[in-house]
């Protein structure tokens, strides 16, 4: 093919010991869509941040025009002709349209001013080029739907006149009209010979709009098909590969008798567009997963639960036969809750304090003696729990932050621990933690379970959901797409309720 | 080796501090003897205590990752109450005490809910009290007066021997004040809020109480210091608190503690108290004239805010350092 205007040769990206990427190989002719399709960490990102400069490979070459390119910054990739638009849009809401399209490339006059008629102007020209001419130039990006903005970035990224434009799951936040409206944009641009790459996970987009179709899995390339020649089953069993039997040697925790009352009823809880009706029940003693794609509500669901959105949120909670929706942690907590977050940094613990200040922070109540702390009874507890989750530390004085990922977790779920909840929210806890502190977590959660506590379990990798979960509810669109129980969980039968096609887009 | 180097960086500040307080003591005994008399003592020592006061206060609420612009305006409040409504008898003396000590709690209160609950950022909501306080100070004492009695002047600022009466004060204040705070579920709390408010807010932990409580403790401390001022001066002066505002933060700074929350100790800002108001002093006894005194303290100010901010260049990524100036 030597027309490709994108060709990507073996490229490789290691992070640390991990390989993100293998061996990818793939090439894009002028006005063709490739879309790129894997479950998540598969590749994708790590595909798109090399194509857009962000990360450097460690091994392949990126040829543009078939010119070798050595793309290493954002705006290396720009000039040798490829623009991204990111999942995370990076727009400046109190600027204009105008401003954020061309900022840094504004209309200048003879000193150096910006001229922004002539700026507003030629903005007026890429929106209406790429389709959109209801959007004003004029407009503040804050006002704009998140539909609208997405599209301002696709005219910002089209004001660098590029050959390749990689658009990253453009759709996921948008409405079915928003939708069709983004694919016809796609379309113009394909028909004035840009060469796309496109992004989603929802298949019935795929089947709409790309002319080939390129398969991840754990960062290597499985599949490519033309359009004629694809199939979801054949992409869903690509994107699953074998199943890792071996993972299922250990059982999950038994599920609790259905006579058990439930510890936790939800009913119809809806948070403005993020989750849209969501009900089930949680008993003592069981570990229920959330799972889905990214961004289906899971997690909205945790933060939801533990009092994290202070206002939107409709619908019941009901703990012990009592209504306790929380608008904030410290009412959750009281009715009986706990959280471990995957942002450690952010919302689970305090770097600079010590390990064992960071454990005993929930029960200090509990630590008094006459006003002050009692220290002894402090060290007691907090070895105790150093102990029992095998925390790899100097001394318990240490700060946190001197701690690994893995080992800072333990020190999050210990805090939890001490503190004995009745409900406890995973949330993703193993992300980005080694394999020994991944085994602690799995241990904690099936004893958590055997002492009856009620669990809930999102995780974004699904290996975990067959050995702890006894039921997991796969989201999708804010929804519960399905549930699958017992022997039924397997990461094909989670993928294909996550995939499913809801038959609500008319092709 | 490193675990040593971050031991060390810990204690850096006051490490320094109390080096540079012995430093400058030496080099002042060999230019002036006398200060190291009874009397020498008991006047450093008095011109340090205050400066020591107000630091306490204004590192409570560094721990918080706030600060208090409003300190001076609090020192100098209580100052003129105290020696307006003071009189003569015990009885008056007591109570002008005790409602001297809850008008600091009650400015600090003021602070904690315009900052914690009105939700302005700490450095315009304390500049603005500042000034609230201050027109309250002027209404009380146009002009600089007042009286304050010998007895309760002698209490504060006499000697035992080498043994300044101030000192005696400060270190009540830290038993009384400091260390049960700091031995109790609050304290933890502050460092927590101050580390990460929203893991603490996660935790469970009441943060805007813990906020407003950090400034009820600096609004006692500067309380405290207004009384003693009256006790040195033994009049009210609706200006006397103004250098102790940047003043305080430059002692908490210098003495380790961590503009961005989260760390601090007691003894640092004591130590960097001291060292500051023995320079100061050193500097108006030498006789340099009052611009230039002004002048040096603030570019002293600079200095000592200034390093506080190296640490940060260790940063690897531009994203960590940049949009985190230190205050």
């Amino acid at each position: 093919m030597p027309d490709a205007v994108l060709r990507a040769e073996n490229l490789t990206k290691r992070y640390g010991g991990i390989t993100a990427l293998e061996d990818v190989s793939l090439s894009l002719a002028a006005g063709e869509v490739l879309a790129l399709l894997g479950a998540n960490g598969a590749g994708k990102s790590t595909l798109v941040k090399l194509l857009s400069g962000n990360i450097l490979p460690d091994g392949g070459s990126i040829a543009i025009g078939g010119e070798g390119r050595h793309l290493t910054s954002p705006r290396m990739a720009f000039e040798a002709g490829v623009a991204t638009v990111h999942q995370e849009l990076s727009l400046f809401g109190s600027l204009t349209v105008a401003q954020n399209v061309l900022i840094g490339r504004e209309e200048r006059g003879r000193f150096g001013h910006i001229r922004e008629d002539a700026s507003l102007r030629r903005t007026e020209a890429l929106l209406a080029e790429i389709g959109v001419p209801d959007i004003a130039a004029d407009a503040r990006v804050g006002t704009l739907s998140l539909a609208q903005r997405q599209l301002v970035e696709i005219a910002k990224a089209m004001s660098f006149d590029p050959r390749v434009l990689i658009l990253d799951e453009p759709t996921s936040a948008l409405g079915l009209t928003d939708v069709h409206r983004l694919l016809t944009v796609v379309r113009g641009l394909r028909a004035k010979g840009r060469a796309i790459i496109f992004i989603s996970h929802r298949m019935e987009e795929i089947e709409d709009i790309a002319d080939s179709v390129t398969i991840l899995r754990s960062g290597r390339k499985v599949g490519a098909f033309p359009r004629h020649s694809f199939t979801r089953e054949r992409a869903l069993e690509l994107m699953l590969g074998e199943t890792q039997q071996q993972l299922h040697a250990v059982p999950p925790p038994p599920a609790p008798p259905d006579s058990t009352p439930p510890i936790l009823q939800v009913a119809d809880l809806r948070l403005d567009g993020r989750l849209n009706g969501v009900s089930f029940d949680l008993r003592p003693g069981e570990v229920l997963g959330l799972a889905g794609l990214e961004g289906q509500g899971q997690k909205d669901m945790l933060f939801a639960l533990f009092g994290l959105f202070r206002r939107g949120l409709r619908g019941d909670v009901i703990i012990r036969g009592q209504a306790r929706r929380a608008s904030r942690p410290l009412q959750a907590i009281a009715a009986g809750l706990a959280f471990i977050p995957d942002d450690r940094k952010n919302m689970g613990g305090f770097m600079f304090l010590p390990i064992a200040h960071n454990v005993t922070i929930t029960i200090l109540n509990r630590l008094r003696r006459f006003l002050f702390l009692d220290s002894r009874q402090e060290k007691a507890v907090v070895s105790a729990l150093i102990r029992q989750l095998a925390i790899k530390c100097s001394s318990a004085d240490a700060p946190l932050g001197s701690l690994s990922g893995g080992n800072q977790q333990k020190v999050i779920a210990a805090k939890w621990l001490a503190f004995e909840r009745d409900i406890y929210l995973f949330c993703d806890p193993t992300r980005g933690v080694d394999a020994g502190a991944r085994e602690t977590i799995y241990a904690t959660i099936r004893d958590l379970a055997a002492a009856g506590k009620g669990i809930i379990l999102y995780s974004t990798d699904m290996v975990e959901f067959p050995i702890l979960c006894s039921r997991v509810l796969v989201f999708r669109g804010g929804k519960i797409a399905g549930a699958v129980s017992g022997a039924e969980i397997n990461e094909e039968s989670i993928l294909a309720l996550s995939f499913r096609d809801t038959g609500t887009v008319a092709a | 080796m490193s675990k040593m180097r971050d031991r060390l960086g810990e204690h850096i500040g006051p490490l320094c501090c109390a080096i540079g307080v012995i430093a400058v003591v030496a080099l002042y005994a060999a230019y002036q003897p006398a200060i190291l008399s009874a009397f020498g003592i008991a006047s450093l020592a008095n011109a340090s205590v205050t400066l020591a006061l107000a630091a306490l206060g204004q590192t409570v609420v560094l721990m918080t990752g706030a600060l208090d612009l409003s300190i001076g305006s609090e020192i100098s409040l209580v100052n003129c109450f105290a020696a307006t409504f003071m009189g003569d008898g015990t009885t008056s003396i007591v109570l002008v005490v005790i409602a001297s000590l809850l008008i600091g709690v009650l400015a600090g209160a003021i602070n904690g809910v315009v900052v914690a609950y009105g939700r302005v950022a700490p450095l315009i909501a304390t500049f603005c009290t500042s000034f609230v306080y201050a027109g309250i100070s002027l209404t009380l004492r146009p002009q600089p007066g007042g009286s304050i009695p010998d007895s309760f002047a002698n209490l504060l600022t006499g000697n035992w021997g080498l043994l300044p009466f101030s000192a005696v004060l400060l270190l009540l204040a830290v038993l009384v004040i400091w260390l049960p705070v700091f031995r109790s579920r609050l304290g933890r709390f502050i460092l927590a809020y101050g580390d990460n408010p929203d893991s603490a807010f996660a935790s469970g932990i009441p943060v805007r109480r813990v906020g407003m409580a950090a400034y009820m403790l600096a609004g006692l401390f500067a309380a405290i210091a207004g009384l003693f001022l009256a006790a040195e001066t033994t009049s009210g002066d609706p200006s006397i608190g103004n250098v102790y505002t940047l003043n305080s933060l430059a002692a908490a700074v210098l003495g380790g503690v961590a503009l961005t929350g989260g760390r601090g100790s007691m003894i640092g800002p004591i130590l960097g108290a001291i060292l500051l108001s023995i320079i100061l002093n050193v500097l108006s006894v030498v006789g340099i004239s009052a611009f230039w005194q002004d002048f040096i303290e603030g570019g002293i100010l600079i200095l000592v805010l200034g390093l506080a901010g190296i640490r940060l260049l260790r940063a690897q990524s531009w994203t960590s350092l940049l949009g985190r100036s230190q205050s």
